[in-house]
């Protein structure tokens, strides 16, 4: 079946008319200003047919030669501008074209890039949320996912970790898969980025603390645009991989005229966006004589201030009330302000036949905990050449060195510093003099290591080394054929390769590292990524009303991956730092994995005088992860628009409605993501060794039918633009169904396997969006342009799969449950303490007062569905003002409707499970006489509280409405007077200064409440204060 | 017409990526995994499915770590160290639930399993090769099985309140979906019949080709399994027959008084009394958290001490007071809340980090095996045989030798049992298999356990596997 297609694609190759005309002409031409008459250096002039195209130079004045003779439509364009069309015939001379240009504010006739093409907002018919250069290339951020925030509707963005260089959460139109991963397909200029595997090395790469960032190669600054496909008309091109929304990033490219510098340099601060209050030595040392003062009287033991003072390390009760205990800050110590730097260098400019843009940036980027960093420096080179009337080349090439050093390691481990800051007694010393006695400033020091944890967090920062490394090279290249007409054929290649060094080095010195003499755990990953495409592109008019465009294409992409490890323990002293040093290698390790996919596409697009719009697109992909009997599947979309506003019947309108639009569609897309490349196949897999003879286990049973998780997602669109683009929004409602979810049947493990996956259960995400934009005010050179958009959204688990004997199974252990979204939580519900004796109590399944909580997980469980973590709605309103020279922009993000879990905060009150460590300052609200309403228990000596046969243990205690509006970003920035720049030689140099995350509103009493689900010491975001100058010569 | 031909050319290079059919280009090997087909009809692939069968026996759950000492906390020989890591608090004071466990053991059946239908069929392997893997297959699927049966379930002939039930049988490696299907429990005879056939094939094997002991099961390991086997069955005749067999094909003896401290302590090396041992090496350590080590050990969390009980067993000139040392004065580092305790030696990283050999059958273990059954038995001069063999332990161990059968001969001999295998895997089993009940340390501030009465003495199925199976019955109490 797929060799017939084939056949048929070599075919239509093979007999094109191959009409290549010997006879050629070229158009010239001005582009100005239409209002005051400037030159529009950097407009865009394509002839549609032959998809070519030129830039216009410093002068405003363009070239396109070698054209065919012939009528074409030809496209003039600039952002900010409203584009024009013009029909010119072309013969053997040169034909001069000037243009004057229109300001427009909404950019109805910007490009957008679509897969495997570009269209312009007015011909959209599904949707698409597009950010610009202009939003992404300032920002004092890392990655340019980061910059989505708040800015695309439907789409919510969370940053993971503060970690610089962390993970960023994406999730497009809600999460479709339990076990199949909801994060997008991001593509880079072409090229699909994925993140390397890091699982089980550094710990805890889970979906709420991730360590490192797929996209950390690119630099923000070189982005064009990123285009979010949200609905199945927008993504059903990318087929077996869009469900989940596909991410396109386009890089900047070169244009014609002269060589225009650009450097960009900015310094600025990094600080903690909130820190806990905590108890300090002596009020903590107050709580625990009170805390064992009671298990006195509880145990009937007279002895209770020798067994505490044996506890408190000597405190006396004494001293504790006379406040003669020593507090040392941990915090402090592991914290900081950090500093982070940026310089970007650019060059872009070229002749009619080629044009480049070369880049290169630095950034520096240090964390608020001790030690951790972020380091790329990246070179860009990007270059187009027509290298004939019918041969057009591109070549985009990126090559980053990333180096992430710090915690990597989030979470309730000691090794992270924003949970082992906390997991110490405020009255343990930090330092201890060289000699042994109490460290008071004077004497050589070293780090205390006599702590009730027996772990010092501050000489694991210092001593040991944890490191990320990454080398990346994403290029790709293209050569495009004028075929004939209209005809166009794309012939594309694409490499991601990344090599990624990580290092956990303990020192001999260090707690973590003492036992063991040192180790050394190192892992160097490989990741190899190929892709090819062969696409043909067509489009004509006819009768001037019948436009017709479509393309066609053939698409394998290959993955392979590769790991090594290797480990070795006892070091002569932290000195040493290589294998090379270890008296003892322990562990050797490898692994390598690959898969496949190939897939066949096409459009079809059709309007009518751009007034009734039609799109479908067709995929045929098939993967090497899925069964052999059901490898390839078939994806495919629909949609129409129709443009009211176009219609005689809204002739009053004209005056005032550039555009009403609405748009519906429907489609099919696959999520391949979270199949294991071999689930499909019946395997022996390694199974360690015996005596260092390798060993052999059957690790799989095969399913020959396991197959993708399939999305149809319905979507109906209105855009309305008005007043020459001044006020403009749009709305849309949609509905994802994701059915044949990945889920793991269990099998009885005496057969050897303890589950085998298989396609069953179904989901369903809906929403609306909301995008709204207008000028407010426009008097006297001062604009303030504004930009609003929310998102509200659904979430429903509808299906699981059925259990052995054949009924619906309705939950996956406490934490998905059919009729629910997936983000619920399920917990007991907390009723505060008894007032009578301190106590702390829980609603019951009957909603009764109890003491010891069932988890029977039957009718008499007393849990229930108490909160989701995903926000009802969310959204961001950006503004910009300029006057003359002096712009602002501010941007505002906002998160509604979300609960968050602050395990951190509840772990660290007192009643909870690390009561005898480092307490919060919640612990003052603790009963303390009968009588009192209060919602934190007496203090009690351990977890096991007396009347309650558990103590800590999830409730909704610790859940709160994590809601939030968060001033996200503002950038104030000053231009100068060209004429005062021109004085010393430069075209442009403006000085600006930025702040990122500084106002947050919630009723959150956590750190972040961005935080996704759970706040299990997650790496806080930081507020950045920055500023810097950027000049253009 | 050059730049025809041209672009013709690039066209068709373009186009290479089509050349090979789709199909092929979706076929895709692991690398770390084989297909079944190597994995079964390869020398190679059988091989390692063979060594997989060893590897099989060394997590945490069976011999790494809890089959060698949960059950010694279970009983009478240990108590939690009072600063612990959470681990092991539940077992000494016979928490709800808490018993040896290691129902998992079914995943490493299946492989061996897959050797024993697959091996004989390689025609590529050697004959010897062939006969010595199936018959140490065998011996594992049998030592896997008592392990199963003697946790899960009451001996033969100490059945209380009729709960006969074995554990589930499966004898056949799992090749399809349809084949994991829901298997009821087999009564304890059969399963006990199906070892005594696995192991009766097994020596019969071994017999023309011999295993390569003590690393892998051979012939005097077989033996001395199925030793051990009926003396939980109480077949006591059998049992002399085949410990006599075990001892007649041992190149092992038992060691003497001034071998004993050093006894556990050889390295990558084989116990001097080992018959079968599982050796580690560093690689395939259990690591920081579950090795023996790290649980009886100041190396690592130290979790379980011995019980004064324990220690009062051993008379002062008995040399195994050697193995039990004091932790503060090995470790003077520690924290003194945590120590003042002596210590398990028998452990203690002599491979490398946190990885020790874990001896399974010892030759005392075989003496002290025929013992019990001569004085079980009771024949005429069976006595004066049980302590011939109980003072050939004795005597190696600094104690006096018995004169005359002492009227208690069997408790002596269980005592000896006690002191002599203790963190081997053998205590909490013996008082099960004797019926006897169970009087707890005074330190756990745990009543005693009547083996009538309390259900304790089965260990819980995991309950996941009971709600999935409607055919898998639980023990009785849980």
């Amino acid at each position: 079946m797929d060799k017939k297609l084939l056949l048929v694609v070599l075919l239509a190759v093979f007999a094109l008319p191959l009409s290549l005309a010997a006879q050629t002409g070229s158009l010239t031409g001005q582009i100005t200003d239409a209002n005051t008459g400037e030159n529009l250096p950097g407009a865009t002039v394509i002839v549609e047919q032959l998809n070519r195209g030129a830039s216009t130079g410093l002068d405003g004045e363009y070239e396109i030669v070698l054209l065919p003779a012939g009528t074409y439509n030809v496209r003039y364009s600039f952002v900010g501008y409203r584009t024009q069309r013009q029909s010119i015939t072309i013969g053997t001379g040169e034909v001069v074209m000037n243009i004057q240009m229109e300001e427009d504010i909404f950019g109805l006739d910007d490009v957008v890039v679509s897969g495997y093409a570009v269209t312009t907002k007015r011909e959209l018919t599904g949707a698409i949320a597009q950010v610009r250069a202009r939003d992404v290339e300032s920002l004092d951020i890392q990655s340019p996912d980061q910059a989505l925030q708040g800015r695309a509707a439907g789409t919510r963005v969370s940053n993971l970790s503060g970690q610089p260089g962390g993970g960023v959460h994406i999730r497009i139109r809600g999460l479709g898969s339990i076990n199949a991963g909801n994060d997008p397909l991001y593509i880079v200029d072409g090229v699909p980025i994925t993140d390397v595997d890091r699982g089980g090395i550094f710990g805890n790469e889970t979906a709420n603390n991730a360590t490192s960032n797929a996209l950390n190669a690119i630099n923000p600054r070189d982005i064009e645009s990123i285009e979010v496909l949200k609905d199945a008309a927008a993504a059903a091109i990318y087929g077996a991989q869009a469900a989940n929304g596909v991410i396109l990033i386009t890089t900047k490219r070169g244009v014609r005229g002269r060589t225009t510098f650009n450097i960009s340099s900015s310094v600025g601060i990094v600080d903690e966006i909130k820190r806990h209050d905590i108890l300090e030595g002596p009020e903590w040392a107050q709580l625990q004589y009170e805390s064992f003062e009671w298990w006195g009287e509880f145990v009937n033991n007279p002895n209770w201030r020798t067994v505490a003072q044996n506890n408190l390390g000597g405190i006396t009760e004494e001293q504790a009330l006379a406040g003669d205990v020593p507090h040392y800050d941990w915090q402090d110590a592991l914290m900081r302000q950090g500093v982070n730097r940026k310089v970007d260098i650019s060059a872009r400019g070229g002749s009619d036949q080629t044009r480049f843009y070369i880049a290169g940036g630095y950034n520096f980027e240090e964390g608020t905990a001790l030690n951790t960093d972020f380091q790329r420096f990246n070179l860009r080179s990007n270059i187009d050449h027509q290298a004939s009337s019918w041969l057009q080349m591109e070549l985009n090439l990126n090559v980053s060195n990333t180096t992430q050093n710090g915690s990597l390691s989030e979470g309730f481990f000691s090794g992270s510093p924003h949970f082992a800051g906390q997991f110490q007694r405020p009255t343990d010393a930090i330092y201890r003099c060289l000699d042994g006695s109490t460290y008071d400033g004077d004497c050589p020091r070293t780090y205390n290591n006599s702590l009730a944890t027996g772990f010092n967090p501050l000489a694991a920062n210092e001593l040991d080394d944890r490191r990320i490394k990454q080398r990346q090279l994403v290029a790709n290249t293209a050569f495009i054929f004028n075929l004939s007409r209209g005809l166009t054929f794309r012939s594309y290649y694409g490499i991601d390769y990344r090599m990624t060094d990580d290092k956990d080095y303990r020192s001999p010195e260090s707690p973590a590292g003492s036992g063991l003499g040192g180790y050394l755990f190192e892992a160097n990953r490989q990741v190899s990524n190929m892709i090819t495409n062969q696409v043909f592109n067509y489009f004509n008019t006819y009768s001037d009303v019948h436009n017709v465009s479509g393309l066609a294409g053939f698409e394998y992409r290959q993955e392979v991956r590769d790991t090594k490890t290797a480990g070795g323990q006892g070091f002569p002293s932290g000195l040493f730092r290589t294998l090379q040093n270890a008296a003892e290698p322990f562990s050797v390790g490898g692994f390598g994995s690959e898969f496949r996919i190939a897939g066949f596409f096409g459009r079809v697009q059709y309007d009518y005088d751009r007034r009734y719009l039609l799109n479908a697109s067709i995929r045929r992909d098939g993967s090497s992860r899925f069964g052999a009997d059901n490898r390839w599947g078939t994806f495919y979309s629909g949609s129409v628009a129709w443009v009211l506003s176009d219609e005689s019947f809204m002739d009053f309108s004209d005056e005032w409605l550039d555009e009403l639009k609405i748009r519906t569609s429907y489609g099919i897309t696959g999520n391949t993501s979270g199949i294991d490349n071999f689930a499909s196949r019946q395997l022996f897999g390694s199974g360690g060794a015996y005596i260092n003879q390798p060993a052999l286990t059957a690790s799989s049973l095969g399913n020959n039918i396991l197959t993708w998780e399939e999305s149809a997602t319905a979507n109906i669109g209105l855009d309305w633009v008005l007043y020459a683009g001044r006020v403009y929004g749009a709305v849309d409602l949609f509905q994802r169904n994701t059915s044949r979810l990945l889920l793991d049947r269990e099998l009885p493990n005496d057969s050897g396997f303890t589950s085998i996956t298989e396609n069953a259960g179904k989901v369903r995400n809906e929403g609306i969006e909301i995008e709204l934009g207008a000028v407010l005010l426009d008097m006297g050179g001062f604009v303030w342009t504004s930009e609003f958009n929310v998102t509200f959204q659904r979430n429903e688990l509808l299906e699981l799969n059925n259990d052995p004997e054949g009924n619906p199974v309705d939950r996956i252990g406490t934490t998905y449950f059919v009729g629910q979204p997936l983000t619920i939580f399920y917990m007991r519900r907390y009723a505060g303490v008894n007032p009578a004796d301190g106590r702390p109590m829980f609603y019951d399944f009957q909603n009764n007062i109890t003491y010891a909580s069932s988890f029977s997980g039957d009718e008499f469980d007393d849990r229930r569905f108490v909160g989701d973590s995903a926000p009802s709605s969310f959204g961001g309103w950006s503004n910009r003002m300029t006057y003359r020279g002096i712009a602002l922009d501010v941007l505002f993000q906002y998160n509604f409707g979300q609960k968050t879990y602050d395990a951190f905060r509840g772990s660290f009150t007192d009643g909870a499970y690390f009561r005898r460590l480092g307490l919060v300052a919640n612990s003052r609200n603790r009963w303390t006489e009968p009588g009192q309403i209060t919602s934190v228990e007496r203090a009690y000596v351990n977890s096991a509280y007396p009347g309650r046969s558990s103590g800590f243990g999830e409730s909704t205690r610790f859940l709160e409405d994590a809601s939030y509006i968060r001033l996200k970003n503002v950038r104030l920035s000053y231009t100068l007077p060209t004429d005062i720049v021109n004085i010393v030689g430069l075209r442009r140099a403006r000085v600006f200064t930025q702040g990122t995350n500084l106002i947050t509103w919630t009723n959150y009493n956590g750190i972040d409440p961005e935080l996704v689900g759970r706040n299990n010491a997650s790496y806080p975001q930081s507020r950045t204060i920055t500023t810097g100058i950027e000049i253009e010569f | 017409m050059k730049t025809r031909y041209l672009f013709k050319t690039v066209l068709i290079a373009g186009l290479v990526v089509f050349a090979t059919s789709c199909d092929d280009l979706l076929q895709t090997e692991p690398q770390q995994s084989v297909s079944p087909e190597v994995a079964i009809s390869t020398p190679e692939g059988i091989r390692a499915v063979y060594h997989r069968g060893y590897r099989a026996q060394m997590f945490e759950d069976y011999w790494g770590q809890r089959l060698v000492m949960a059950g010694d906390a279970l009983a009478d020989n240990a108590i939690s160290n009072p600063v612990n890591s959470g681990r092991y608090t539940a077992e000494p004071v016979n928490g709800f639930g808490t018993g040896v466990g290691g129902w998992n053991r079914y995943l490493g059946i299946n492989d061996i399993n897959t050797v024993i239908k697959h091996a004989p069929n390689v025609a590529a392997l050697p004959e010897a090769e062939r006969t010595r893997i199936e018959a140490e297959m065998l011996f594992l699927r049998a030592l896997a099985y008592h392990d199963l049966v003697k946790v899960y379930a009451y001996e033969p002939n100490k059945i209380v309140g009729g709960w006969d039930r074995g554990v589930i049988l499966r004898t056949e490696p799992t090749e399809t979906v349809a084949a994991a299907d829901f298997k009821a429990r087999s009564s304890v005879v059969e399963v006990y019949n199906q070892i005594e056939a696995d192991l009766l094939r097994s020596i019969s094997l071994f017999q023309q080709h011999n295993g390569n002991g003590p690393f892998f099961a051979n012939l005097s390991a077989a033996h001395a399994l199925l030793a051990r086997v009926y003396l939980y069955w109480e077949r006591w005749g059998d049992a002399i027959a085949q410990a006599s067999a075990a001892i007649a094909a041992a190149n092992v003896t038992v060691a003497g008084p001034a071998a004993v401290p050093g006894m556990f302590q050889q390295g990558p090396g084989a116990n001097p009394e080992s018959l079968f041992e599982l050796r580690m090496t560093v690689s395939e350590s259990l690591g920081v958290n579950v090795a023996l080590s790290a649980a009886l050990t100041p190396l690592s969390h130290y979790d379980v001490v011995p019980s004064a009980e324990f220690l009062a067993t051993l008379a002062p000139e008995d040399v195994r007071n050697s193995i039990y040392q004091s932790d503060i004065e090995n470790y003077p580092d520690m924290p003194p809340a945590k120590s003042g305790f002596r210590y398990v030696t028998k452990y203690e990283g002599y491979v490398g980090t946190h990885t020790d050999n874990i001896p399974l059958i010892r030759i005392s273990e075989v003496y002290l095996t025929r013992a019990e059954a001569y004085a079980e038995r009771d024949n005429a001069g069976d006595a004066a045989l049980a302590v011939a063999d109980l003072n050939r332990i004795r005597t190696n161990r600094g104690l006096a030798a018995f004169g005359a059968a002492p009227n208690n001969l069997v408790e002596e001999i269980l005592l000896e049992r006690r002191r002599e295998l203790a963190f081997e895997g053998h205590r909490w089993q013996d008082i099960k298999r004797k019926g006897l009940d169970l009087v707890k340390p005074a330190a756990t501030n745990t009543p005693t356990l009547f083996y009538q009465e309390n259900n304790q003495f089965l260990a819980r199925i995991p309950v996941t596997e009971v709600a999935l199976n409607p055919l898998l019955e639980q023990n009785p109490g849980y």
